[in-house]
């Protein structure tokens, strides 16, 4: 349009040239005429700009408004590597931003077997806004923070009071070379199993996350580093994808241990985000292979000395290495999905620690199957589907020490009016392995419903 | 880092670091490849690449009858904006029929997707071929990986996410766009060519 109108206009200027060339004209006459006529072609190129993004932007709305009601955001196999490039988003913001998010609210009833009594309470669990900008078609900037249980903090004197907790959970800026080669640096999102990278609550059919990607990985870990992460296909129906990072290391607390306590301190182990002054450097990396569609397996590594990396001058330096390493899967054909992850912990310990008995590790899996049923029962029709979930969870807390471990079961179902919003209910059984001891007891069971949805 | 404190020696951090910078600056200064709008293939390619065997094509323009499109829409759950479907009927060498093939287009989540849906005179998906795709993410859907799962499907099948079609993370919409689209063509091709249709004017 603007090219046309261009021609038009220059053509129009032509032939008036031409004309008055023909006649007696004064040289700065010309001029005045030339340049009125190169005002009038600027201003229609800027009103047919502005029209084409107008219209862009409501072609835009126009295709996306209505089949983002009906997007399936569950429906994903959830190949693990796209992260910010997986998500809905709704708002778009001139040419290349994009705004969402993602909120959940639970309910937790728990039977609490020592006081023989249930107890329950409603959580503001997460709410998670995300900005996602396309600088340029390769630059990208991602990032998602979340709010937790409702967080309200007030800051005094430089101290923040209240409750919650406010986290940067990765902010990323992507340069794409090609499909098979992009570079990533920022707060990435660890590449550490599967549920890491696919861990928002609206995307998941039970509403408490797997134990194993809590306990033996600190999820949700999000790091401060780079690298570089890739699609590439060795076949027409295989694919490979990759992750591979440098990043801060985990902290001396992995192994800041009460006295008596036997476990790793893993959940306060990930490294600084750059408020520290100095930290080693891990590798961080998942492998994930797709024979055919609907079927992964991913392998992931973390690993490397844990600490500032710096000794006081004369310390004799020890081996400190931590490794975590993982394997995922996943199947899915029609309706059905298999899904799971195990991963181990190891640390190389102080020897004070390893002379006090404290484990060198932690160890854990769960599997879990979905059957998607009930498609249309209720209304929205072509979109809303039930989903019957089982998973099984185990976890060893301290490997090596006998006992500390737990189990748990867990029944939900759910349903979805749209891919991206999940009613979840669903019930746990636990059972526990006292520390010290052979003889597995009950625990805790829970009641938990919550609502989820991506915005 | 404090006085009287020294680095620890990290050598294969070290050499971890200067591969990460190599490489990058490598690829710096290599050329890149990337665009908006991919042309996959034209077309005459798709035609071969789906019937193989073809040896010769005719296209008719079939006219969608008020009644036909409102039986569709109703089946379909949606708006038929055309009037008529170009159908291009291929035949091989013996001029058998081998199938019907159209050439359609869908909106993915902001720019329209250009596929070629090649159908069997039984009325089976023999393939599908993105022709054009002009979005910037989700690119997977254009690939046989994905596409492979239309095969023999018919307008009886659901053709959905989470019955007989596995969605790709990243690219629900475009996924779904393609399933309505595959949908739409069968159905039309059911009603103009299958049993209760008015059959090819020469075609299959």
């Amino acid at each position: 349009m603007i090219r046309l109108l261009a021609r038009a206009a220059l053509l129009c200027a032509a032939a008036t040239v031409t004309v008055s060339a023909q006649q007696p004209v004064q040289q700065d006459s010309l001029a005045r005429q030339l340049d009125r006529l190169q005002r009038q072609l600027d201003s229609l190129r800027r009103v047919a700009e502005r029209q084409e993004a107008r219209l862009m932007e409501l072609d835009e709305r126009t295709a996306a408004a209505p089949r983002r009601a009906a997007a399936d955001t569950i429906g994903r196999p959830r190949t693990a590597t796209p992260g910010i490039y997986g998500k809905p988003f709704v708002g778009r913001f001139g040419a290349g931003t994009a705004v969402g998010g993602y909120v959940s609210t639970e309910f937790r009833s728990e039977y609490d077997r020592e006081l023989g009594a249930w107890r329950s309470a409603f959580d503001q669990h997460r709410l998670v806004p995300f900005i996602f900008a396309e600088i340029t078609d390769r630059l990208h900037f991602g990032t998602e923070i979340e709010f937790e249980h409702g967080t309200k903090l007030e800051i005094e004197d430089g101290e923040a009071e209240g409750a919650g907790e406010v986290n940067v959970e990765f902010a990323t800026l992507d340069y794409r070379f090609t499909e098979a080669l992009n570079l990533r640096g920022g707060v990435i999102l660890s590449p550490l199993g599967r549920f890491n990278l696919t861990h928002d609550d609206p995307i998941n059919e039970l509403t408490d996350r797997p134990l194993v990607a809590r306990q033996v990985i600190p999820g949700t870990l999000g790091e401060t580093g780079v690298g570089f992460f890739g699609t590439i296909y060795p076949s027409a129906r295989s694919l490979l994808t990759y992750e591979a990072y440098v990043v801060n290391g985990f902290s001396d607390e992995l192994v800041e241990v009460e006295p008596g306590e036997r476990r790793l301190n893993v959940r306060e182990a990930p490294g600084t985000r750059g408020a520290g002054a100095a930290a080693t450097k891990n590798f961080v990396g998942r492998l994930g292979f797709s024979p055919f569609l609907g079927l992964e397996i991913g392998a992931s590594l973390h690993t490397g000395e844990y600490g500032e990396g710096v000794e006081e001058e004369g310390e004799a330096e020890e081996g400190r290495r931590a490794t975590i390493a993982a394997l995922d899967w996943s199947w899915r054909r029609g309706p059905f999905e298999i899904l799971g992850e195990a991963a181990r912990l190891r640390a190389q310990l102080p020897d004070e620690l390893g002379a006090a008995g404290v484990s060198d590790g932690r160890t854990g899996y769960y599997v879990q199957a979905n059957y998607r049923f009930g498609q249309g029962w209720l209304a929205p029709e072509p979109t809303s589907v039930f989903t019957g979930v089982v998973r099984w969870d185990e976890v060893d807390y301290a490997s090596g020490v006998t006992g500390d471990e737990q189990q748990r079961l867990t029944l939900g179902l759910n349903w979805r009016p749209v891919g991206e919003a999940a009613i979840k209910g669903e019930y746990q059984w636990n059972w526990i392995t006292p520390t010290g001891t052979t003889s597995r007891g009950p625990a805790d069971g829970r009641v938990l419903l919550s609502l989820a949805t991506y915005f | 880092m404090g006085k009287g404190r020294t680095a620890a020696p990290r050598a294969g951090r070290t050499l971890t670091l200067a591969a990460v910078v190599a490489v990058a600056g490598a690829l710096v200064a290599s050329p890149c490849a990337a665009g908006a709008q991919e042309v996959l293939a034209t077309p005459e390619q798709a035609l071969h690449e789906i019937f193989p065997e073809g040896a010769h094509t005719s296209r008719e323009v079939r006219a969608l009858a008020p009644a036909v499109k409102q039986r569709l829409e109703t089946t379909l759950g949606r708006r038929i904006l055309e009037d008529s479907v170009e159908v291009t009927l291929v035949h091989d060498a013996a001029d058998r029929p081998v199938g019907y093939a159209v050439v359609t287009e869908e909106i993915g989540k902001y720019r329209p997707i250009t596929f070629m849906v090649g159908v069997t005179p039984q009325l089976a998906v023999r393939d599908v071929m993105v022709l054009v795709y002009r979005e910037s993410r989700g690119g997977d859907v254009k690939r046989e990986r994905f596409l492979s799962q239309y095969r023999g499907k018919r307008a009886t099948d659901p053709i959905d996410i989470n019955r007989d079609i596995i969605n790709i993370s990243g690219a629900t919409i475009s996924v779904r766009s393609l399933n309505a689209g595959v949908r739409r063509v069968l159905a039309e091709l059911t009603a103009l060519y299958g049993p209760s249709g008015t059959g090819p004017t020469g075609g299959p």
